[in-house]
């Protein structure tokens, strides 16, 4: 079978070159079938890629441990589950994962495609193999998943523990679902630039193309950051990392793009920014898995450290090259059809939005490069801490915070300052009601003040939008309020789903407020029966315990607390010592509440039972969690497809306008 | 390798070749693509259509939760119906039979036009001409008579 694996993957090199050339000789020759032949070739390529990925599996469940990469992520002990997240628990299963979601992406855009869009998928092909042929050719050349060992092992090495741990398993394809996905916007604007249809058909063909990579990415963000607060113990779940933040900077860009978007849809603008930011993120993609990859920058992450680099960086010049000389050329044609009337416009808020998510991403591109940058010039690795990504986001995720509430508030093209002072006021209210009630309260940590009347000021132009909606529906169609808020949601998935992602974000950055602000962190050193406080809870430590399994030995203290002298719960913070890997690990011992997270680790022991904790107290914490849950039913919902897919509206006269209720 | 690999990458090998090959062997599939380019222009001005008709159901929803006033909601709709009826026109010149639902929904909106212009009557909020038996005004939703 790893014959078979590394066939397949020749192959598929071979074929993608194929689709390539074909395309393109098709498109110049106006030969239909070579075109047919080279969409052809992309299933074909699927299909290939599919293969190597059953041969590879097929060689860790049967153990062949003459494969160096079985060797080096599985062994005898693991159990199916693990086994099968060892596929892509290595540098060379993930890239073979990460190449198969490319082709099962690229496969599903070529058969949508096989009767629309015909201008632009002769160039569509060719992007999409141009980036397969990259992973096929790290795959082929430099990372083999299939390269035998000159004599077996009888066992291997099995998969780091730390990747041991459910979340551990569905967080990279999720990353990789999202990161890849991409690679279609990306080839549907080259295809539009290369053939001149510029107009907003690729725009509307790629919608929610879009909108699902965002989905896992966004999703694949919030698993690693709950994996780094359950696993690394270290009591926090971002820590401006380099592969976190490669995670982050093409979400960035992204969700800028999900927004810009709508102005080209609705009124022909900002083309050429559009087009900019699908370059960028596509190009951030790349750049994100290079840097997780090549080990550039040393991470927790960076598992394995290789030469991959160079591949990454020559294809990465090369398609940026490309895509950037296609959009000069075509500048003169991506004219906007019209202008931006007013400065109180969603369009301009829009804009404004804009600026503030490229901003942030610059700044975490640049804090990120900046050990490279520092090291290539001055010889020196100096690393940017978490301050200096605080600093510079912190203002900037509040401004967008304020901007996710303004922007609704104002009506397309023309806003105007009556309407504008109205509908700010009772959140304006709201928020300020809501600051002196938290300042009477004892809150007096100001960014914390300033970050939660932004939350409740967005919040509450959210309930507004929502309030609003429902009455002028109902106004117009009669039912319960249930009815009307229903139908109103139907109507326009797009609208609603996005006010929903916008209501998690809010819940994310009280999360994110509490937990930063009112964090309280103690290192305590405990005898058997010892008792101490920290915030509100008492905890007491009561003994040592020891545990012998198959693959670890386990000592885990037993903790009991309590608060205001009644019984809460007993926790047992754990360190593991992993025998195949000679490594040991923390088990965070946590007790949730949706006030806060009281999280124990055990830091070390002594013979006489003495042992260290390290405690913290984090508020709000499970809020941040829940957002990001509202966050992906909002995303469902402006995804999930819409009834009868025209829009119907009425003629004047048709009761579409439905305000007599309102008016009157 | 083994001989059961060997057969394996063969049959892949040849399965591969055929499956690409075919439409090059087979060609004459130049009618389906000049097809394809017409359905990509129809479908084109369909989109478009659909995209203002969007915009009109936004601007008119941003007019009832009070974000448009009055008089900015009857400028600018008139403005993009307008547009909407070139596009249609259009739609009309490519391929009258394009979309059915498109010309019934032309001969009611030619037919209220029609009834429209015999009326008399105006709103009185924004000064629109209104059909003889309107229970509001189709631009501002002015109520005219109570509902029933």
């Amino acid at each position: 079978m790893n014959d078979v694996g590394g066939a397949a993957l020749q192959f598929a090199f071979v074929a993608a070159l194929y689709a390539i050339a074909t395309a393109l000789i098709g498109v110049r020759t106006g030969r239909q079938e070579l075109i047919r032949s080279a969409e052809r070739a992309t299933f074909g390529v699927f299909a290939l890629v599919s293969v190597a990925m059953i041969a590879l599996l097929f060689a860790i469940l049967t153990h062949d441990f003459r494969v160096q990469y079985v060797t080096s992520v599985s062994n005898l002990s693991m159990p199916i589950f693990y086994l099968i997240a060892s596929l892509w628990g290595g540098q060379e299963g993930s890239m073979l994962l990460w190449l198969w979601v490319l082709t099962l992406y690229g496969a599903i855009a070529v058969a949508q495609n096989l009767h629309r869009n015909r201008e632009l998928m002769p160039y569509v092909v060719p992007t999409l193999m141009a980036t397969s042929i990259l992973f096929l050719a790290i795959l082929i050349f430099a990372e083999n998943p299939f390269h035998e060992l000159a004599q077996a092992p009888l066992d291997g090495q099995g998969l780091n523990p730390l990747l041991q741990n459910p979340l551990m398993v569905i967080h990279p394809p999720n990353l990789y679902l999202g990161f890849v996905g991409f690679a279609v916007p990306f080839s549907f604007a080259i295809g539009a630039l290369a053939s001149g249809r510029l107009d907003s058909q690729w725009i509307r063909s790629i919608r929610r193309w879009t909108l699902i990579p965002w989905l896992f990415l966004t999703v694949g963000i919030l698993l690693g950051g709950q994996w780094a607060y359950v696993e690394l113990g270290w009591g926090g779940y971002w820590a401006w990392d380099p592969v976190e933040n490669a995670s982050l900077l093409p979400w960035l860009t992204a969700t800028a793009f999900l927004h810009s978007v709508m102005i080209q849809e609705k009124k022909g603008m900002l083309k050429v920014w559009n087009m900019s930011l699908v370059i960028l993120t596509y190009g951030l993609s790349i750049f994100g898995t290079f840097l997780t990859r090549s080990g550039v920058i040393s991470s927790v992450h960076a598992f394995a450290e290789s030469s991959l680099g160079v591949y990454f960086l020559i294809y990465l010049a090369i398609a940026l090259t490309i895509a950037v000389a296609l959009l000069v050329w075509r500048l003169p044609e991506l004219r906007s059809d019209h202008r931006l009337e007013s400065v109180l416009s969603r369009e301009s808020s829009f804009l404004f939005n804009n600026l503030f998510f490229v901003g942030i991403m610059f700044s975490v591109l640049w804090g990120t490069m900046f050990p490279i940058i520092s090291e290539a010039v001055r010889g020196v690795k100096i690393s940017v801490a978490a301050p200096f990504f605080n600093q510079v986001n912190v203002p900037l995720g509040l401004a967008l915070l304020l901007l996710s509430g303004v922007c609704p508030l104002i009506a397309w093209r023309r806003g105007s300052v009556r309407n504008f002072q109205r509908n700010f006021l009772n959140p304006l209210v709201v928020s300020l009601l809501g600051v002196a009630v938290l300042y009477g309260s004892g809150i007096r940590h100001v960014v914390a003040l300033i970050s939660l009347s932004i939350c409740l000021f967005t919040f509450s132009t959210i309930v507004l939008e929502f309030y609003r909606g429902t009455r002028a529906r109902r106004a117009s169609t009669g039912g319960t309020a249930w009815q009307a808020f229903f139908s109103l949601m139907t109507r326009n998935r797009r609208r609603y789903g996005g006010y929903t992602i916008h209501f998690g974000v809010v819940l994310i950055f009280v999360g994110i407020t509490g937990s930063s602000a009112y964090k309280i962190e103690r290192d305590i050193v405990l005898d058997p029966m010892e008792q101490t406080t920290v915030g509100d809870f008492a905890l007491r430590y009561e003994t040592l315990e020891s545990d012998l399994q198959p693959t670890h030995e386990s000592i885990r203290a037993r903790v009991e607390v309590s608060r205001n002298g009644r019984y809460v719960t007993t926790l047992f913070p754990e360190r593991r010592f992993y025998f195949a890997q000679n490594q040991p690990t923390t088990e965070v011992a946590l007790r949730t509440s949706l006030l806060e997270d009281l999280y124990i680790i055990l830091a070390g022991f002594e013979p006489s039972g003495t042992a260290t904790f390290k405690v913290f107290v984090n508020p709000l914490m499970v809020w941040l969690w829940l957002g990001g849950l509202v966050m992906i039913i909002g995303t469902l919902i402006a995804i999930w497809p819409e009834r009868g897919q025209s829009a119907r509206i009425g003629a004047p006269g048709t009761p579409t306008t439905e305000t007599a209720a309102e008016q009157g | 390798m083994n001989t059961a690999d060997i057969v394996v990458i063969v049959v892949m090998a040849i399965g591969l070749v055929a499956w690409i090959g075919e439409p090059v062997v087979r060609r004459g599939r130049m009618q389906e693509a000049a097809a394809d380019a017409h359905d990509d222009a129809i479908e084109r001005l369909i989109l478009q259509k659909e995209t203002l008709y969007t915009a009109i159901r936004d601007l008119d929803f941003d007019h009832q939760t009070g974000k448009v006033d009055a008089e900015d909601h009857v400028a600018l709709r008139r403005q993009m119906e307008a547009e909407a009826a070139d596009i249609l026109r259009q739609l009309d010149l490519a391929d009258p039979l394009a979309d059915l639902d498109l010309v019934a929904e032309r001969e009611i909106l030619a037919y209220r036009r029609k009834e429209d212009a015999a009326s008399e009557d105006t709103c009185p909020t924004c000064g629109t001409d209104l059909a003889a038996d309107a229970t509001y005004c189709p631009i501002c939703g002015q109520l005219l008579k109570p509902a029933v």
